[in-house]
């Protein structure tokens, strides 16, 4: 496959200047993780470790085999609610192997706010169970949780009855489901244990019943205790609830690497050679080329050849619809399409891209989607040319192909060009973004703009005189808020992505999600919507 | 006498020194057979052999020692001279009178010398005649303990009990006052009784700052006695001897001459006629200097000697054995340059010496001018319970003792020997302390220096020893990804703790902490953060960059057990601990376990009984060598595993104390 050549200048004014914004926005990204990654106060965590006790994210340390990777998923869900548990939620999920398996891992956070649930937790839990069930994964859940938030009740009532149904519904589709208990899981919590395949409790330390004494005591005036109602020696040896009685938390987590060991195994479909060839050019230069300012142009070819294998890459109609880039490539030895954008979407593009998309399903081959548009083409020739009609092509295709789809957003992805690129709404299997990266329905000066003009119209209409500094104050209003929901930060905390990532790791973020969909077969689509043509 | 040809040379023995042996006859041009036990099937000496015949079951009874059975296999052969080599049948008068009947060469002196040394009694009484300082003592017929009680009184204590058939520290015991004389003596005769059927003993006033100096001796048929010089092997351990050296750093030029002429007229008085060595203890105070033994045979340190004069002593006792006249004057014999052997043992230093048995996995020797390594052992070479767990003499020779002893160390840090416990680290701290590099020591040298059998490791080793047991696990495990396998290992997207591998060596736990980078790792030791590159790796190599500085480590990996060898760290073995603690299988505190293959000698206790701390609890023995397990803690005895005569693996649940 042919090599490309980059032409860039790493050494240009520009590239230095760029690299520095967006080395800005990497530091905001690992600030945000930083504090994902608390897992409660001081003091919660020193009860919980003065109970010999691990925390969430050491048990996944141990439930993971030596030097596997995890990829952590959502992490930064639910930042920016005033009202949640802070980034990420009261869970960590993610996906890792256990006993030389792909497996989805979720560890609840116990030592934060107890575990308790809230919105962004349980609307995460939802995406989860997606990928889970989409990915073919078995699942291992680390249980210390006392149940949904109350003042989030309302909220997380029916998301929480949808998770325990994803539990049967995978287990259903032969995908196993472990859950090692590791403190409480009552009342709809008792559910996560209760509906997964295998359930394994520690001794002594599991609480797992639909209502504790103080409840019971209110239902039915029964006086009980909470061994009696939901201790893990109880449950293995009385009620059944639990198949396995560990001994203490490694134990637990010993008997559920045991588990994944017995388990069938959705076969990998392809596994690539170890010997992979790795870009010619150096990843580190991504943040110089890739635009701070997504207002700013550049050529997506050359984020292509510092992320796919050996830098080659065999493009499609190159020379025609040039502002999208289709081709073939491989990334980690996976074979996958790409599709990017480089600017406004013409007719030709799109049509281009349709072509390409259908090949890829007659080739079984995944596709990546790199989203950097501000939409469609707009205006009188465009609109005559029948830009409506081949965008819909376009969405149509990318809504009935059936190789899986992952999207990665590295500027804009505003319009219907997130659409016919695969946004959040059309289902990829994996959406990333760059913390520069910014998405809507138009940019915020358009949209404050539009809203200027209709406001105007209308006041000439109704023969209304508008107040200019009024008007100027909500303009500049609206750009506020418009740029701020329009951010990175706040799509990834109303998980409109599966996580903000820093643009170097791009290859290993992109390598693992291939690695992930590859697990089981791909096969193609032959048949679409209706064209319009 | 006249003279008789030897085409045909069988070795009753093994190991190294049948390899020695074999090794001279070659240069001689002499067919060699080799006898072999079943286990030592595969061993180097049988190979090294023209021709191999296989003598018996592994028992030394059944094979090594079988008199009747090797003089057929002799016959069959048609063998002219049969070399004893040291230990088995070397200084057994039925053998060589056997051999004798059989028309076969006994390459040995003749029995009647033999049999006069054989008796530490009656050895002492021909020297007293001869007028050979003795050291002072009871060596009579009368065994009462009565008897033997008040001649230990009249000799004073500390005093040694010494088997008379002993050797080798077998049924030997200091005592230092009368309460204990009784138990030692017990000990010591039942001691010699299992290894020499016999359980006479006699009683020496014990030399506390004593030196051990022997000259080798070479006598013919025709009445020529000569000294081959001293070798000095004061450094011992459990009466065996671990250094040897020549010349000895204690003997004046004077001395030296008064000794040689002492140890040729006590060879004479015996009619001494083949290889041998008078043994002495001197005085390191006064210089005064005893008859120990004679030694009727090849010694297992004769290299020194060979190294110092030129000479091949084997050849010698060949040339000699064929009636040959001894060429040598004493006048011929001199020594050039300096030269030391340290014995390579299959043995933990750091638990009392107890031999160790198994498997070497990896033996390899540097190349040192001057270095000459004696050993029956190679890659895979068995080390069983059933012989002597020498696995190599390692000899250097040095224009000085400096030289010498700076060709040992660095011999001693780059000779590999993976697979099984040894000396190796103990004979290299040995050599390096001061007070042996000048000379300056005696029998108890190694009972003074106890930091000699204590291993420590300083904080920068024991790093070093944590990053190559990681690396290696790491690498094992790296070379079978396959899932991810692109992606970094240990890749995460939200970094929050670094992986862990838990060793223990040294008899603790550690637990080193480290990361995989692109090209390279990140180790933490207490807050620090080390760069750590990983050079390359093999199957038994690895060499990893620190601080900018390359180190290489040989290595052997079986699942959870890493054996190490490094230069800095000498060897190690670490085992990798499980993350998951098996929770069923951790044993309780109260049960004893064998430290190594041994046979229950004596069960001192029973069920029911009360016992307190540093009881005595059970007897056992292991190549001949006896040793007591007791209590390290009080308690009642509940179940006893095992019954008196009972043969046992290493860590066989023995006795359980509550």
């Amino acid at each position: 496959m042919r090599k490309l050549r980059s032409n860039i200048n790493v050494n240009g004014k520009s590239f230095k200047s760029n690299f520095n914004q967006m080395i800005g926005f990497v530091n905001d990204l690992n600030d945000h993780l930083a504090i994902s990654r608390e897992q409660g106060s001081e003091k919660q965590i020193e009860r919980s470790r003065s109970r010999g006790k691990f925390l969430a994210r050491e048990r996944i340390e141990f439930l993971l085999d030596k030097d596997s990777p995890f990829l952590e998923l959502l992490p930064l869900a639910g930042m920016l609610n005033k009202d949640g548990f802070g980034a990420g939620g009261t869970n960590v999920a993610g996906i890792g192997l256990v006993s030389r398996k792909l497996c989805m891992i979720n560890s609840n956070v116990g030592t934060r706010k107890g575990g308790a649930i809230d919105f962004a937790t349980s609307f995460k839990g939802l995406r989860i169970a997606q990928i889970t069930l989409e990915n073919k994964l078995p699942t291992i859940n680390l249980v210390e949780s006392g149940g949904a938030n109350l003042p989030d009740q309302d909220r997380v009532f029916s998301l929480a009855g949808a998770s325990f149904r994803e539990i049967t519904q995978r287990s259903k589709a032969g995908l196993s489901t472990i859950s090692i208990v590791f403190g409480n899981a009552t009342a709809g919590g008792a559910y996560v244990p209760g509906m997964s395949d295998y359930s394994i409790f520690q001794e002594k330390v599991a609480k797992v019943f639909l209502a504790g004494p103080p409840l019971v005591k209110m239902a039915t005036n029964e006086i009980s205790t909470d061994e009696e109602l939901g201790g893990a020696e109880m449950h293995s040896k009385v009620s059944g609830v639990s198949d396995y009685l560990a001994k203490d938390e490694l134990d637990g987590i010993r008997i559920a690497r045991e588990i994944m060991e017995t388990i069938l195994a959705t076969k990998p479909e392809f596994c690539p050679e170890n010997s992979i060839k790795e870009p010619i050019y150096s990843k580190e230069e991504i943040l110089g080329i890739v635009s701070a300012d997504i207002k700013k142009p550049f050529d997506v070819r050359e984020l292509i050849l510092r992320i796919v294998d050996g830098s080659e890459f065999s493009e499609f109609k190159a020379e025609y619809g040039s502002t999208m880039v289709c081709g073939w490539t491989k990334i980690h030895g996976y074979p996958v399409g790409i599709i990017a954008n480089n600017g406004v979407i013409f007719s030709e593009a799109a049509n281009k891209t349709s072509q390409f998309i259908q090949l890829s399903n007659k080739n079984n081959t995944p596709l990546i989607f790199i989203h950097n548009t501000t939409g469609f083409m707009v205006g009188k020739d465009y609109e005559q040319a029948g830009i409506i009609k081949n965008g819909a092509k376009l969405i149509n295709l990318v809504s009935n192909s059936e190789v899986p789809h992952i999207s990665l957003m590295i500027g804009s992805s505003f319009g219907a060009g997130n659409y016919g690129m695969n946004g959040r709404s059309f289902n990829p299997r994996f959406l990333f973004a760059y913390p520069n990266s910014k998405l809507g329905v138009m940019g915020a000066e358009q949209l404050a703009g539009v809203m200027e003009i209709i406001k105007r119209q209308s006041a000439k209409s109704l023969g209304v005189t508008l107040n200019e500094e009024k008007i100027q104050k909500e303009k500049q209003e609206m750009i506020d808020e418009a740029n701020f929901k329009a951010t990175a930060w706040y799509s990834t905390s109303e998980l409109w992505d599966d996580g903000v990532i820093d643009p170097r790791e791009t290859r290993n973020y992109l390598g693992y999600a291939l690695a992930v969909v590859y697990n089981q077969e791909i096969k193609g689509s032959n048949s679409y919507g209706v064209f319009r043509m | 006498m006249k003279n008789n040809q030897i085409k045909t040379l069988l070795i009753a023995n093994r190991g190294e020194i049948a390899s020695r042996v074999i090794k001279t006859c070659k240069s001689l041009g002499i067919k060699t057979v080799a006898i072999y036990s079943e286990i030592d099937r595969y061993s180097l000496f049988v190979s090294d052999a023209d021709i191999a015949v296989c003598i018996g079951s592994n028992e030394p009874s059944k094979s090594y020692l079988d008199q009747d059975k090797i003089i057929s296999v002799a016959k069959a052969q048609h063998v002219d001279a049969i070399h004893p080599g040291y230990g088995f049948l070397s200084e057994n008068i039925t053998f060589s009178e056997k051999c004798k009947k059989n028309k076969i060469i006994f390459i040995g002196p003749n029995s009647e010398a033999i049999k006069s040394m054989s008796s530490k009694s009656e050895a002492k009484n021909i020297m007293i005649a001869n007028k050979v300082p003795v050291v002072p003592g009871y060596s009579g017929k009368d065994q009462s303990l009565l008897n033997l009680k008040k001649e230990a009184k009249k000799i004073g204590f500390p005093l040694l009990i010494k088997a008379v058939s002993g050797g080798g520290g077998k049924g030997m015991r200091i005592v230092s006052e009368m309460s204990d004389f009784e138990s030692a003596l017990k000990a010591a005769k039942r001691e010699s009784l299992s290894s020499f059927s016999n359980d006479k003993i006699i009683l020496e006033k014990y030399i506390e700052n004593g030196r051990h100096i022997e000259f080798q001796i070479f006598g013919d048929n025709y009445g020529n006695v000569i000294h081959i010089l001293e070798r000095e092997c004061t450094i011992q351990r459990r009466y065996q001897k671990v250094m040897e050296e020549s010349p000895s750093p204690f003997l004046s030029k004077d001395l030296r001459k008064k000794m040689g002429e002492t140890a040729v007229t006590a060879a004479k008085s015996i009619n001494y006629n083949n290889a041998g060595t008078v043994e002495f203890i001197v005085d390191n105070d006064s210089g005064e200097f005893y008859f120990l033994e004679v030694n009727t045979r090849l010694q297992v340190e004769h290299p020194v000697t060979e190294l110092i004069t030129g000479l091949d002593l084997v050849k010698l006792q060949i040339d000699v054995a064929k009636g040959k006249k001894l060429n040598l004057k004493q006048s011929d014999v001199k020594s050039d340059g300096y030269a030391i052997e340290l014995r390579l043992y299959a043995e933990n230093p750091y638990n009392n010496f107890f031999p160790e048995t198994g498997t070497i996995k990896k033996f390899s020797i540097p190349s040192v001018d001057g270095l000459r390594i004696d050993s029956a052992v190679c890659d895979n070479s068995i080390i069983s319970a059933y012989y002597d767990p020498l696995i190599a003499k390692i000899i250097v020779k040095g224009s000085d003792r400096e030289e010498a002893f700076s060709k040992m160390s660095y011999s001693l840090s780059n000779l590999v020997c993976l697979g099984i416990q040894t000396n190796q680290s103990f004979l290299k701290e040995l050599i390096d302390k001061d007070e042996v590099r000048k000379g300056n020591y005696t029998t108890n040298f190694i009972e003074k220096n106890s930091d000699l059998i204590k291993i420590t490791y300083s904080k920068s080793q024991k790093m070093k020893i944590l990053i190559a047991g990681s690396l290696i696990n790491w690498s094992d495990r790296n070379s079978s990804r396959k899932l991810l396998s692109n992606i970094p290992s240990g890749w995460r997207n939200s970094f929050y703790s670094f992986q862990k591998d838990s060793f223990f060596f040294d008899d603790k736990d550690y637990i080193s902490s480290y990361r995989c980078l692109y090209n390279s790792f990140e180790f933490i030791f207490d807050d620090t953060a080390l760069k750590v590159s990983l050079i390359n790796i093999n199957d038994q190599e690895i060499s990893i960059e620190l601080d900018g500085c390359i180190n290489k480590y040989s290595y052997l990996k079986n699942e959870d057990i890493i054996l190490i060898h490094n230069q800095d760290i000498g060897n190690i073995c670490l085992v990798t601990n499980s993350r998951f603690p098996d929770l069923d299988t951790e044993i309780k505190d109260g049960s004893y376990l064998s430290p190594m293959p041994s046979q229950i000698i004596k069960v001192l206790v029973k069920e029911g009984d009360k016992i307190k701390e540093n009881d005595e609890l059970i007897i056992i023995s292991s190549m001949k060598m006896e040793s007591t397990i007791s209590a390290h803690s009080n308690g009642i005895v509940k179940d006893i595993f095992v019954k008196e005569g009972q043969n046992i693996e290493s860590n066989f649940k023995l006795i359980n104390i509550e």
